[in-house]
């Protein structure tokens, strides 16, 4: 059954987000055939060019951003609009809703991040991608002569800190519409409402955070010396600490998901 | 159906082929600003198709290298093109050839001139840079070099409009010998009696061949009010001598003054023909 609902939601999101990733792909594809005609002192081409590079800039934010939204309106639209009648009806656990509505909007959001790489390949066709490639290969050569093995160590605790924090946000933003479809009227405004009531909270403990350590200079100054005496280790330490604080808030924000949907469920 | 879709898959494929091997005016601009050493011994390296060598310089002996261009590098044969500004090292030469240049220079270490509050401006870079000679004109300009024969003088004169621009004034014979006499003598010199002249700012003599192309190093400092100069040797003067205490006391006085208003726009009124006096005043 979570086979079937994941098949749904991908023909779903299909739907929606196959249109915008091949409008970035074609404009990336115009903004290519205009260099062709490069010549930077002509002003007409330098609007033509500006122009396209802007529609571009502005394609890649859409498909992204859209890829969340899209995330976040299937979700509710799953749960608690009227299809929440049909799929809470349905052989499925709370669990496996969350985790077939998280894998797919994680596909998709990877599948976005795909478009935009070989977007990006096309604006660069030719000579410019393969020197582009070069100068990546050069810089990571670079990188790890530097940092040895940290460098691999610091790639794979970063793609799991993105990774985790990609479900933590999402289910946030799961939790908010969960605590937003308890009330009775405005879900949604209330479901923003929660919303920015996390983000205020959290910029509060930072804050406190911040004040604390600036008013203990000792304090700032030993972390500081610390940190230039061991700074491949510190970032080692960053990582790992954003790493165990994401999967906390993530495990929280499932459980109180997981609980709003399985005991107080209010669908319209 | 499947007519119109061959037809819009070959207009693709047409597209991206002549996209791909399109050049591209940022990458031409790349590859045209930086030269590439042959090796890691960094003793040769390629520009604008040619062949450079490194140049055997006897210490103190340098190519004149005022009015350069920037923007170039020179770097190692692995580093990409799109990372030579990053990686590599700032590669200069003078304007005057910059179409085909035949001295070429790489300096090894930037220094913040204007940060130091130094004088010398004209051979500030010469012990931080590497001089290559173009491979064709290699043995003549190595031999002038080797045999260095600096016996004239250019005057060192610049000025700010909406740039910094410098000349290099090489002075005649007889301005020449007028310039080693008021060192001999330590006399002041009329600046009427120095026939190569300019209306650029200019406060230091360096020593040259010729032909203006190398120099020792030597540089005369100049110390000049509105009608009249004289000049100091830094390099040959007996420092316990009168004379030299006399001069040294006046460029240390200027300099003091220079130094006091460094980051203002005045400096260029000391620099010029404003008396020590007139202006300490101010």
């Amino acid at each position: 059954m979570v086979k079937k609902l994941i098949k749904y939601d991908f023909a779903s999101y299909m739907r929606l987000l196959i249109p915008i990733q091949l409008a970035v792909l074609g404009i990336a594809a115009i903004n290519r055939v205009v260099q062709i005609f490069e010549n930077y002192d002509n002003e007409i081409y330098g609007i033509i060019f500006g122009s396209s590079v802007a529609l571009y800039v502005i394609s890649m934010i859409v498909a992204l951003v859209l890829t969340v939204i899209i995330a976040i309106v299937r979700f509710y639209q799953g749960m608690y609009s009227n299809e929440g009648y049909l799929s809470h009806t349905l052989p499925v656990t709370p669990t496996q809703h969350i985790f077939s509505k998280l894998i797919v909007s994680m596909l998709f959001m990877l599948g976005t991040l795909l478009t935009i790489f070989v977007s990006l390949c096309i604006v660069t066709l030719g000579e410019m991608n393969i020197e582009l490639f070069k100068s990546a290969g050069f810089l990571l050569a670079k990188g790890f002569e530097r940092l040895r093995w940290n460098l691999p160590f610091y790639i794979a605790e970063l793609l799991a800190l993105m990774i985790i924090s990609f479900f933590g946000g999402m289910l946030m933003m799961y939790f908010c519409i969960s605590v937003g479809q308890l009330a009775k009227k405005h879900k949604i405004l209330a479901a923003v409402g929660v919303y920015f009531g996390i983000y205020v909270l959290s910029q509060i403990i930072g804050t406190v955070f911040a004040v604390y350590i600036s008013l203990n200079p000792e304090l700032f100054e030993t972390l500081g010396e610390w940190i230039e005496a061991n700074t491949e280790a510190f970032f080692h330490i960053v990582f790992c600490i954003g790493i165990v604080l994401d999967v906390i808030m993530t495990g929280v924000y499932f459980f109180f998901t997981r609980l709003l949907m399985t005991r107080k469920l209010n669908l319209t | 159906m499947n007519k119109s879709i061959r037809i819009i898959a070959l207009i693709a494929c047409a597209a991206i082929l002549c996209a791909a091997l399109c050049s591209c005016q940022m990458l031409d601009e790349a590859k045209k600003t930086t030269a590439y050493f042959t090796d890691d011994t960094m003793k040769e390296l390629t520009f604008h198709g040619n062949t450079y060598k490194l140049v055997d310089s006897p210490k103190g002996v340098s190519f004149l290298m005022n009015d350069t261009i920037y923007g170039y590098h020179a770097a190692a044969p692995d580093v990409p093109v799109l990372l030579a500004g990053s990686y590599g090292k700032s590669l200069v030469f003078q304007r005057e050839e910059k179409d085909d240049p035949r001295i070429v220079a790489v300096i090894s270490e930037i220094v913040d001139y204007y940060g130091s509050g130094d004088f010398s401006v004209g051979s500030y870079y010469s012990d931080k840079m590497t001089y290559y000679l173009k491979e064709s004109e290699y043995e003549s300009l190595q031999k002038l070099i080797t045999d260095a024969d600096c016996d004239y003088y250019f005057m060192y004169t610049y000025k700010y409009d909406d740039d910094y621009k410098a000349q290099n004034i090489l002075l005649d014979d007889a301005s020449v010998t007028a310039v080693k006499h008021a060192m001999t003598d330590g006399k002041k010199v009329k600046w009427s009696e120095l026939s190569s002249r300019s209306e650029w700012y200019g406060i230091e003599l360096f020593s040259c061949d010729k032909d203006k192309l190398i120099t020792d190093n030597r540089n005369l400092r100049i110390i000049t009010n509105s009608e009249e100069f004289y000049v100091y040797d830094e390099s040959a003067s007996d420092p316990k001598a009168p004379l030299h205490q006399a001069l040294k006391e006046d460029y240390d006085a200027m300099k003091k003054v220079y130094n006091q208003c460094e980051y203002s726009i005045e400096c260029e009124d000391i620099e010029g023909r404003v008396t020590l006096e007139e202006y300490a005043e101010r």
